[in-house]
């Protein structure tokens, strides 16, 4: 009823409206007549949609969504449908679609030069974090599992509409500011005594266990050492039934492991389970720490020790801080990879920032499993070590050095308070103490080193130091002058600098030291929407077909991109000089920001958005079908798809190479996992392809295939969503209300396939999935780890084992069940065997696949949802970037210069 | 009120009693809650209007906002914040949001604005905030620390209102928040300012030690549940929160061998089905026990569980296939006429905002419309 209200009110305006417009609606509606109304008017509305009463207006909305809606599936060909016997030539065509498009470009393009494509927005909480440890030089601060987790849009969160702020956030982000500002500030005069020490392996008396259960062997010149004797063939470690003969062989080892000077070795039981293992090491302090580690491989021959037969490695990782004790798949994060390719001792050093109570950990690489509980180890058969045969990793001994400060004060503290001395503050003082952490090991692991008694005085009681100023109202001045510009991203007046002033003579007279007033002073700069908020405020020229950008929020957009965090001082500095927009500048910004290492943020956070790689860890892989799964795989996965965008955008190579490649990023565990030869060790390097070979580009990458798939099935209709919308470029609508939800069957009586036969069978579904599912149906070729598979595996049914080639030997006894199919078809109607004949076909349009990278990057760099008045501007972008087989190097310097990128 | 979401789903026919109407005979789960029988109901037929797409519809569980898959989604305030916004200045804490593993793909309780209220994840924590006395000292410290913070919200109030004159209408709107937020916010710290100055409430139980190792998932929840009802029993807060999460771990419950998630994925194997079962019954077992326990806190002439209405449920029916609809949805307590089995249409679900609207109610706020709410929830009355 209220469409033809519609109409009528049309009706009546219709004669109003400049004749210039009503004689283009008019051919618009002619067209719509001859070829649409058939199906699309107010009495049929086929798919429930009324062209004939949709008002030839353009507002924002729902009725241009429509209207955007009918260009497109013009232009793509797909109405009027194929089925149709009288259809509009090519002339008709092309001019409805001028028609269209005009009017939807115009009214667009007059809302987007009044209120501009960028939201004004708060920082993200990933942003937020950075820009706290780029401005306090804290690179290890950890602040963001503070925040509430971003909402997105598109599915980017530096797209403003997406980023809300309640009361409750708010306060998250004082305290987070308050936790930075503390971890920023000296409380000593001088630097903490730097620690130099070696612990030999068997010095952590966690390690003891072990080598009781016969799970580890104590190694002496690369040979068992009888020291604690081979349990017998029969002996029973394991479990209950073997606590006495643990018991005994404790006891026999008794104290002397404590000073043990020779190695350990440990190896893996018959599931390669994940031997991980605390070193029993935490820092007492936040800061820069040089780890040393001595280890070596070996392949363990029922008590003989022989070199390894391949390249092993192990990981260092650490436990994130926690009040209580930690276990097995406590939080972590990885701080790198080592290989141990032969029986010679290999010194492996890793430099890097801990905070406090953060653990060191001990992983072995390359043979970790996951899941504690469906493992078994050397002990668990009888004879445990003695009739174990496998790969080993041995340790010597490992080193910590730090905490390593470049000056005293850090940089942390002299960025706001310069070089005023920290001096004793008197007890008498009459001043509000400042709050001191006690200085102690924090770890609830027994015997954490080092120790707090290994601590002296000075360090555990200290004497109470603050920084101290004669002259606080004009230290204050001097200093927030210094402070406030790197924070505010601007020149700031003195007037402003004074307001912040008044905050440390409010506190003074509150009897706070100059180190809290100050610290006041800079939090309220850190929650005011002067850091908080990126993005132009202004409004300026009303005239202009878009709003200019000031070189300020054109610093924030690029550093926001290319570094995930705000402006450096040299691009601080240019946009107070009102240069950074020159042509030549954003050039040369973009190579110094790409070059350096912080870029790497970047790499990490638009891959962890544009391809979900965030959500690694949100399913694990089946334990009984997919035993090979390994923690050290998943993080060479991830390491594989940012190596990948790396040297897509180092060497400006095709965004062809989303789809296919000749190379692949890839380290042994990668290789190993994708059936390539002659790659060895962890570290990644560019690997040439065989012809065949599917693997190399993101479509076959084992991150990206994990994240579509939940861990137990592959869902074709999940990837092919995906593949569509983070791909191709093709927005898939969201299923109709009342389909009743696909309910799995991995006993494996029918493929996925046969499930989604109604896709294929019934019109109503068929209209989407033709072109959901094809690509969903190529992927099939692979597990849910991003394994190749021509059969799908089952617990329970299938006529053949499948062989893992583990090196024990070991059968966890997995069927291999219906073959897979991955043939499909196109919308087109061409058809596919396989991934390889998929690829092809979606390789003759490059300018699509290079549309959708452009269109992802530019809401990542520019926060905005697509516009329909970005056409032009794309297609601008694309016409050039063809020269360089669209270059993913030449699209992002091309929207560093587009309009796109240096209006609102 | 408390509500209780957990994410994995529930198998039907080990959650739901086979017969409807009053007189049903309990299900296999529901045989743990024979001490408060007839002080319960279950529902069937119950979801969300446009809420589909599996673990997703965990953001909108206790706020109906429609399309939580949309790429372009915008929550709204949920059933316990709104009351809040409206009760909860009687108490020290206007609600507790809980929770066990913290976030999956989403949380319980959601502000106005349609941010999400990160969890309390830590009964320890929990306990102290309640319970543990601050010393003189402390005490001094919180007073100048909540000043200090009230300066700065008026200082930053200041310069962010001198922006908004040069702004166009949409980025308006996000200062405007951020304006509400510091006002909010201000407002907050008043009342906290208030209560510090209160002796906290005296409680019998000791201190509780967190669970780290969070396979212990059973443990960690029903130390969870027991700081809810400490929680209540001395009124230091009467609108709850809790979200379990036992998705993410492998449960240590006899013959559980897997991921939660990777048994809610069964295909129908008997074996997995098993597993999970023994999951869900002991996550079940944790609520009865809970309900038991708020039986037996006397309030003059009435128990803790007749004034306080407690709705369990999960945003997904069957795990397996991500179904939304048919929500497996449990409300005890309140002085509602319990005892009954409500079966809805199946095929075209009654909106559970409808549950939500008579919970409200319940609480004493004049509102007869929640979200997607069509009504109160019919054969649902109070005694």
């Amino acid at each position: 009823m209220r469409r033809s209200t519609c109409s009528l009110l049309l009706a009546t305006i219709l004669p109003f409206l400049p004749t210039t417009l009503r004689a283009a609606d008019a051919d618009l509606r002619g067209y719509l007549e001859a070829h649409c109304f058939d199906c699309h008017d107010s009495a049929t509305k086929k798919g429930g949609l009324d062209l004939e009463a949709l008002p030839m207006q353009f507002d924002a909305g729902e009725r241009f969504e429509k209207w955007a809606q009918v260009h497109d599936r013009i232009a793509a060909g797909e109405m009027p449908p194929k089925s149709r016997k009288v259809r509009p030539s090519e002339k008709e065509n092309a001019d409805a679609l001028k028609r269209l498009d005009d009017q939807l470009h115009a009214a667009d393009a007059a809302r987007v030069a009044k209120t501009g494509r960028a939201l004004f927005r708060r920082l993200t909480a990933q942003e937020y974090e950075n820009a706290l440890r780029d401005l306090l030089h804290l690179p290890g601060l950890r602040i963001k599992h503070l925040l509430p987790e971003d909402e997105r849009r598109h599915g980017y969160n530096k797209i403003g509409q997406a980023l809300d702020l309640s009361n409750v956030h708010l306060n998250q982000l004082m305290d987070a500011a308050d936790l930075a500002l503390t971890a920023a500030i000296a409380t000593r005069s001088t630097p903490p005594p730097v620690r130099r020490d070696r612990y030999l392996a068997a010095s952590g008396t966690e390690m003891w266990n072990w080598v009781a259960r016969g799970d580890a062997v104590l190694l002496k010149d690369k040979a068992f050492d009888p020291l604690l004797p081979l349990p017998a063939a029969n002996e029973n470690l394991w479990g209950a039934p073997g606590d006495d003969l643990r018991k005994q062989r404790n006891t026999a080892l008794g104290t002397r492991l404590r000073d043990y000077p020779h190695a350990i070795g440990f190896f893996t039981g018959p599931f390669e389970r994940t031997f991980s293992q605390t070193l029993q090491w935490s820092p007492v302090y936040a800061g820069r720490y040089r780890i040393l580690t001595s280890a070596w491989g070996f392949w363990w021959e029922r008590g003989k020790v022989e070199p390894p037969h391949r390249n092993e490695s192990f990981m260092l990782s650490v436990w994130l801080p926690s009040d209580g004790p930690r276990f097995i798949h406590s939080p972590m994060r990885r701080l790198g990879m080592f290989d141990v390719p032969t029986l010679e001792s290999r010194v492996h050093e890793h430099t890097g920032w801990l905070d406090v109570n953060e653990e060191l950990v001990f992983e072995i690489g390359t043979l970790t499993g996951y899941e504690k509980n469906t493992g078994r180890w050397a002990s668990q058969s009888p004879g445990s070590c003695a009739a174990h045969s496998g790969p080993g990793v041995a340790l010597d001994w490992f080193e910590v050095e730090g905490p390593i400060f470049e000056q005293w004060p850090p940089r942390s503290h002299t960025a706001i308070f310069g070089d005023l001395p920290i001096r004793a503050l008197p007890k008498d003082s009459g001043l509000v103490v400042p709050k001191r952490e006690p200085v102690r090991q924090r770890s609830r692991t027994g015997g954490g080193r080092p120790a707090t008694r290994d601590l002296t005085k000075d360090e555990t009681a200290p004497p109470l130091e603050s920084v101290f100023s004669e002259h606080p109202q004009e230290d204050a001045a001097r200093l927030l002058a210094q402070f406030l510009p790197r924070a505010f991203r601007r020149a700031v007046p003195v007037e402003e600098v004074q307001e912040y002033v008044r905050i440390v003579t409010r506190e003074l007279e509150r009897q706070a030291c100059f180190e809290d007033a100050l610290k006041e002073a800079c939090k309220a700069a850190l929650c005011s929407t002067d850091f908080l908020f990126v993005g132009d405020s202004v409004l300026t020229d009303a005239k202009a077909p878009r709003i200019r950008l000031t070189d300020r929020a054109i610093a924030e957009r690029l550093a926001l991109w290319l570094w995930n965090s705000v402006p450096d001082e040299e691009l601080i500095a240019l946009a107070n000089e009102g240069r950074l927009h020159l042509p030549e500048n954003l050039k040369k910004q973009t190579d110094r920001l790409l070059a350096d290492s912080r870029s790497d943020r970047f790499i990490a956070d638009f891959t962890d958005q544009w391809l979900d790689l965030r959500k690694i860890d949100a399913t694990q892989p089946d334990t009984k079908l997919y035993p090979e799964a390994r923690e050290h795989l998943k993080h060479s996965m991830i390491e594989e798809t940012h190596a990948y965008l790396r040297e897509l955008i180092t060497h400006n190579i095709s965004v062809t190479h989303l789809v296919k490649s000749e190379f692949a990023m890839l380290n042994q565990s990668l290789a190993d996992h994708y059936g390539i030869a002659g790659v060895t060790g962890c570290a990644i390097r560019k690997v040439e392809l065989p012809g065949d070979c599917p693997r190399g580009a993101f479509l076959t990458q084992a991150a990206v295939l994990k994240v579509t798939a939940n861990g137990t099935t592959t869902s074709p209709v999940t990837r092919g969503a995906w593949i569509n919308e983070r791909i191709l470029g093709n927005l898939i609508p969201p299923p109709p209300a009342g389909v009743p939800a696909l309910d799995p069957d991995t006993r494996g009586a029918k493929t996925i396939r046969e499930q989604l036969d109604k896709h294929r069978s019934d019109a109503r579904c068929a209209g989407c999935h033709a072109k959901i599912d094809p690509p969903g149906f190529a992927l099939e070729s692979f597990d849910v780890i991003g394994g190749f598979r021509d059969r799908y595996r089952s617990a329970s049914s299938g006529s053949t084992a499948m062989d893992f080639h583990f090196a024990s030997g070991w059968d966890p006894k997995v069927r291999l069940n219906q073959p897979v199919d991955p043939s499909g078809q196109l919308p087109s109607g061409e058809s596919f065997k396989n991934l390889a004949d998929f690829q092809a076909l979606v390789l003759r349009q490059p300018e699509a696949l290079a549309n959708n990278m452009l269109c992802q990057l530019l809401m990542y760099a520019t926060g905005s949802e697509p516009h329909y008045s970005d056409r032009r501007e794309i297609a601008r972008i694309l016409a050039q970037a063809k020269a360089s087989h669209y270059g993913i190097r030449s699209l992002l310097d091309a929207i560093v210069q587009s309009e796109l990128f240096l209006t609102k | 009120m408390v509500c209780v979401m957990t994410n994995t789903g529930m198998i039907a026919e080990n959650f739901f009693p086979k017969a409807t109407g009053k007189a049903f005979e309990p299900s296999r789960y529901l045989a743990h809650f024979e001490p408060v029988r007839g002080r319960y109901s279950v529902m069937n037929g119950l979801s969300h209007p446009d809420n589909s797409g599996g673990h997703v519809v965990e953001k909108s569980f206790l706020t109906g906002a429609r399309f939580p898959a949309s790429a372009v989604f915008k929550n709204s305030i949920s059933v316990d914040q709104l009351a809040a916004e409206s009760l909860g200045h009687h108490t020290r804490f206007p609600y507790l949001a809980l929770g066990v593993n913290g976030q999956h793909d989403g949380l319980l309780s959601v502000s106005r604005d349609g941010v999400f209220i990160p969890p309390e994840l830590s009964p320890a924590k929990v306990y102290q905030r309640l319970f543990t006395p601050d010393t003189a000292e402390e005490s001094k410290q919180r007073m100048r620390e909540i000043g200090q913070r009230v300066s700065t919200l008026d200082f930053v109030n200041e310069k962010a209102k001198r922006l908004s004159r040069s702004l166009g209408a949409e980025d308006r709107a996000r200062l405007d928040q951020y304006l509400t937020s510091v006002r909010e916010l201000e407002q907050r710290l008043e009342q906290a300012r208030v209560w510090q100055q209160r002796e906290k409430p005296h409680v019998a139980a000791p201190a509780p030690q967190d669970i780290t190792d969070n396979t212990q998932d059973v443990d960690r929840a029903r130390l969870m549940y027991d700081m809810a009802l400490l929680a209540l029993q001395s009124d230091s807060t009467r609108i709850i929160t809790l979200y379990l999460n036992p998705l993410e771990v492998t449960v240590k419950v006899p013959g559980v061998s897997d991921r939660t998630h990777t048994l809610t994925h069964h295909g129908n194997e008997p074996a997995k089905l098993a597993q999970l079962a023994n999951v869900e019954e002991a996550g079940m077992k944790n609520l009865g026990r809970f309900l038991g326990k708020l039986a037996a806190v006397n309030e003059g002439g009435s128990s803790l569980l007749d004034e306080t209405a407690v709705l369990f449920g999960s945003n997904m029916s069957n795990g397996n296939n991500h179904s939304n609809v048919n929500l497996p949805i449990l409300l005890a307590g309140g002085r509602f006429k319990h005892g009954q089995h409500l079966q809805f249409d199946p095929k075209n679900n009654t909106p559970l905002c409808n549950l939500f609207v008579s919970m409200l109610q319940h609480m004493g706020l004049e509102r007869d419309a929640f979200s997607t709410s069509t009504g109160t929830l019919s054969g649902l009355d109070l005694a």
